[in-house]
């Protein structure tokens, strides 16, 4: 079936309203949605506020649960290497590297990430601990991508980009599944029930154990270790009040022996009314995320982070010309954090209140064209008071195309450890050490400043016909007062015998700024109507510069961390009713930073539907080429990353 | 210090957007503006999926679906019958023209390949359930009336959280040579005989 690019968004803060159809138009554009997109229209006749990704002015990609279902991936970080303009790099069985726009690293921070509007981005070291969220991936309803600044929406370290991930109704997951992955890598079982919870609701159980195997030895011949982790959750979605409540929690454990163990566990209440034209969202979340053991760059580090969030949201009723959406919130977090002497945390434990507001309205310019202006105001205890502006225009020349334009700022706040941990850094011998290995003691900074994006972004998406649809980004983002580790003084020798070494102290500062550009283009063509083919190409050039008293090893190392050229080709072809092949392949260009060359590979899945109730896919992975690195660790080199090898597996969905 | 800055290029991009926006922002709404977002009638969404389950379910080849001729629609609802024969105008599967026969006898329904019972037939649930049992083949039978999986119905398009759901009877399907795609049952909620037609 053709497909358009539009697709129901919740991101209503950044979609704006549509322009007014006639009925053989709406019939027309129904004609071209794809039965996902069918199922999940509104066609009550209180709202019809029909958010849909050509009307949004961003760079944005939404996966639905096809999508995923199609990529095979079993994991989060796996299943976003599908997506058009993410770098995502492998590390090892149980990180990734994921991030938009450049600045990938093993601690990516420019990248905001949520589960049903549940922050999963840590404060601790600022980024997304990816093996933590090792969530059912059955129970997605739909993933949210922005590249590109979120700040006026979604407040503090959107920067480069949001990730939400939205899970499905408990209504949508009624009755019993059954899910194995076995391979030669990996195995994994999910266990889910869903079930009638009195006469208006529904609700769902779930458990979830799983284990990664090792990957292979690095060239020195360590070895990487097995990667286990259990969790169960349920959710449960009632009618009630004329309003709709969500409540659901999860539990669970991840290990990693000698290198890390986490355990969290949250319970999160939602609830909305929509009245006409107006929503109402109120959402207040529990969470509680420890770090019973966590190993960073030999530093052993135990923290846990008790979050309390509280957030409400209004979508006023259109007046006049406007589109008017506000909201309020309110996060506080109690850390206690500890690391492994000679490491260690100033300001152990303490309690970070975050205080938000924002709002944003949409205005008609004139018949096809709209202005969007929004704006986050937050407090928060690192840097203070921190405002996000944005505005956003979409112009639509013709019925299914768009162009659109934005400027946005955007901040990044500092992370307890870059505000009060010294953390000590092996750098290994450096031609400028003579030889000598170096150690660097960093010192965290309380003075720190946020990190601050100006960002410039123009795009245009087309439905050319109804089998060719594209999208593409061209982007400026300017940086300013980026975090840095600033070396003090000269390197110490310690002469300790039998091996002597260097030791150099350093304390965090704002001292880089830089630029980022680039495009991405991507394509979605349908040869037939059992077969899709999404290509995409993503340009990125980021030129950094120190500032004065920039005094790092390697200041200049983000340009060389994410790749210049990256490429997708995704295939998703039903052999017959029962069949389906996909192919996904993609090009990495070349990491200077850590001497990784560019790299081809492909993945491969065979789906059967075996029966109506039963489901099985053969898959492999990295099938291009030998093992390879596809990222590096610490800083300077990989050699604490390991080969990613090609892998296979088998999935089956028994449903009953 | 590798420092380049950015292209020319880019900063008079940059320059041309912030004015613009600037530009506009300074701008005062032209006029009240025409809102109202892009409104899709339930009948609208029924038909696209009716439409659609033409592509998502495979016919055997042969005695039902002769080279050539054409796929019909029998419809027994005078309302979304007009809507789907706008859908289907000038559109073929795989080679045959799609037709829609709005209220057809039921004494042609074996002619039919998709039959959809709306809520206009006149026929009561009785003599539908009597038809149902009757129809032999590879015919694909939707409605959108509570209780049609339960009287043997195939596909029943039901209400959820103010969106249209279909709900598969499995057990109605296999009794035919109909194959339902993947794609479809994964989003469709599967039923059986002796369930009814819950959820």
């Amino acid at each position: 079936m053709p497909k358009s690019l539009a697709k129901p968004l919740l991101l209503a803060a950044l979609a704006s309203s549509t322009v007014p159809a006639s009925a053989d138009d709406s019939l027309y554009a129904l004609k071209q949605m794809s039965l996902d997109e069918l199922a999940d229209l509104r066609v009550s006749t209180a709202t019809h506020r029909s958010e849909r990704l050509e009307d949004t002015a961003a760079a944005i990609h939404v996966l639905t649960a096809e999508d995923i279902r199609r990529s095979g991936a079993t994991s989060l970080p796996e299943l976003l290497r599908t997506v058009p303009g993410l770098n995502v790099a492998r590390i090892s069985a149980t990180e990734w590297a994921v991030s938009a726009r450049g600045f990938n690293n093993q601690f990516a921070n420019k990248l905001l990430v949520m589960v049903d509007g549940r922050s999963v981005y840590t404060p601790f070291f600022s980024g997304v601990l990816w093996d933590e969220l090792n969530i059912v991936m059955q129970d997605i309803e739909h993933i949210e991508i922005v590249r590109g600044p979120g700040g006026s929406t979604w407040g503090a370290n959107a920067v480069n980009g949001v990730i939400n991930i939205i899970t499905r109704h408990a209504e949508d997951t009624q009755g019993t599944l059954l899910s194995v992955v076995g391979g030669d890598l990996q195995s994994e079982i999910v266990l889910r029930n869903g079930f009638k919870a009195g006469e208006s609701g529904h609700a769902r159980v779930w458990a979830k154990l799983h284990q990664n195997d090792r990957l292979g030895g690095t060239p020195d011949d360590s070895e990487d270790i097995h990667w286990r982790g259990g969790r169960a959750g349920f959710r449960g979605d009632w009618e009630m009040a004329g309003g709709n409540l969500m409540v659901e929690g999860e539990s669970f454990r991840e290990l990693k022996r000698q290198e890390r163990a986490y355990s969290g566990a949250h319970l999160l209440g939602q609830w909305s009314r929509t009245s006409d034209e107006a929503r109402d969202e109120l959402r207040a979340y529990f969470n509680r995320f420890t770090l019973d053991h966590w190993m960073v760059l030999n530093n052993g580090a135990r923290a846990e982070l008790d979050t309390f969030d509280l957030g409400y949201r209004h979508h006023f009723a259109p007046i006049g010309g406007h589109n008017l959406i506000a909201g309020v919130g309110y996060r506080n977090v109690a850390s206690d954090a500890q690391m492994t002497p000679p490491a260690g945390v100033s300001r152990s434990s303490r309690t970070d209140q975050l205080f938000s507001a924002f709002a944003e309205d949409t205005l008609a310019l004139a018949e096809r064209l709209q202005l969007t202006v929004g704006v986050k105001v937050e407090h928060n205890e690192f840097t203070g008071l921190e405002w996000q502006p944005s505005a956003r225009m979409r112009w639509t020349p013709t019925k299914g195309s768009t162009v659109w334009a934005s400027v946005a700022r955007a901040v990044r706040t500092p992370s307890i450890i870059e505000d009060s941990a010294r953390v000590t850094s092996y750098i290994g011998p450096r031609a400028f050490t003579n030889g000598l290995p170096l150690f660097v003691n960093s010192n965290g900074n309380p003075n720190l400043n946020a990190e601050r994006l100006i960002a410039y972004e123009l795009g245009y998406r087309a439905q050319v016909n109804p089998r060719l649809s594209f999208d593409a980004s061209v982007f400026l983002n300017d940086y300013d007062r980026l975090v840095t580790v600033d070396m003090i003084g000269a390197p110490r020798l310690v002469p300790s015998l039998p091996s002597p070494y260097l030791t150099w102290n350093a304390l965090a500062g704002n001292s880089l700024k830089g630029k980022a550009s680039g495009f991405e283009l991507s394509v979605d063509y349908r040869p037939a109507d059992t077969w899709r083919v999404q290509a995409s190409y993503t340009y990125l050039d980021m030129n950094m510069s120190a500032l004065p008293g920039n005094t790092e090893i390697n200041p200049l190392r983000a340009a060389g961390e994410s790749p210049a050229h990256q490429a997708t080709l995704i295939s998703r072809h039903d052999l017959r009713h029962d069949l389906e092949l996909d192919l996904q392949a993609r090009y990495v260009s070349a990491l200077s930073t850590y001497s990784i060359p560019d790299y081809l590979t492909a993945d491969l899945r065979l789906g059967w539907r075996a029966t109506s109730r039963l489901d099985l896919a053969f898959n492999g992975r990295n099938l291009i080429g030998p093992a390879r690195k596809e990222f590096g660790t610490n800083l300077v080199n990989a050699s604490d990353a390991y080969l990613i090898p090609r892998e296979y597996y088998v999935t089956a969905n028994l449903r009953f | 210090m590798l420092h380049t800055g950015s292209s020319p290029l880019l900063a008079l991009l940059r320059h041309s957007i912030a004015g613009a926006l600037l530009l506009l922002a300074l701008v005062r709404p032209l006029h009240a503006g025409d809102n109202s977002p892009t409104a899709f009638a339930e009948n609208e969404v029924k038909a696209a999926f009716v439409y659609n389950f033409a592509h998502f379910v495979r016919w055997p080849e042969g005695h039902s679906l002769r080279p050539g001729e054409p796929f019909r629609y029998c419809v027994l609802d005078d309302a979304l019958a007009v809507l789907l024969a706008k859908a289907v105008a000038g559109e073929t599967l795989d080679g045959h023209p799609l037709i829609v026969q709005r209220q057809p006898d039921p004494r042609n329904f074996q002619e039919c390949h998709l039959i959809y019972f709306g809520d206009q037939s006149a026929i009561s649930p009785g003599t539908q359930t009597e038809l149902l049992r009757r129809l032999t083949g590879p015919i694909l039978t939707v409605s959108d009336q509570p209780g049609f999986a339960a009287r043997g119905g195939m596909i029943t398009l039901t209400h959820k959280r103010g969106r249209i759901h279909p709900i598969i009877n499995t057990d109605a399907i296999e009794r035919t040579e109909l194959r339902v795609s993947a794609k479809l049952l994964n989003l469709a909620t599967l039923t059986r005989d002796g369930k009814g037609s819950a959820p």
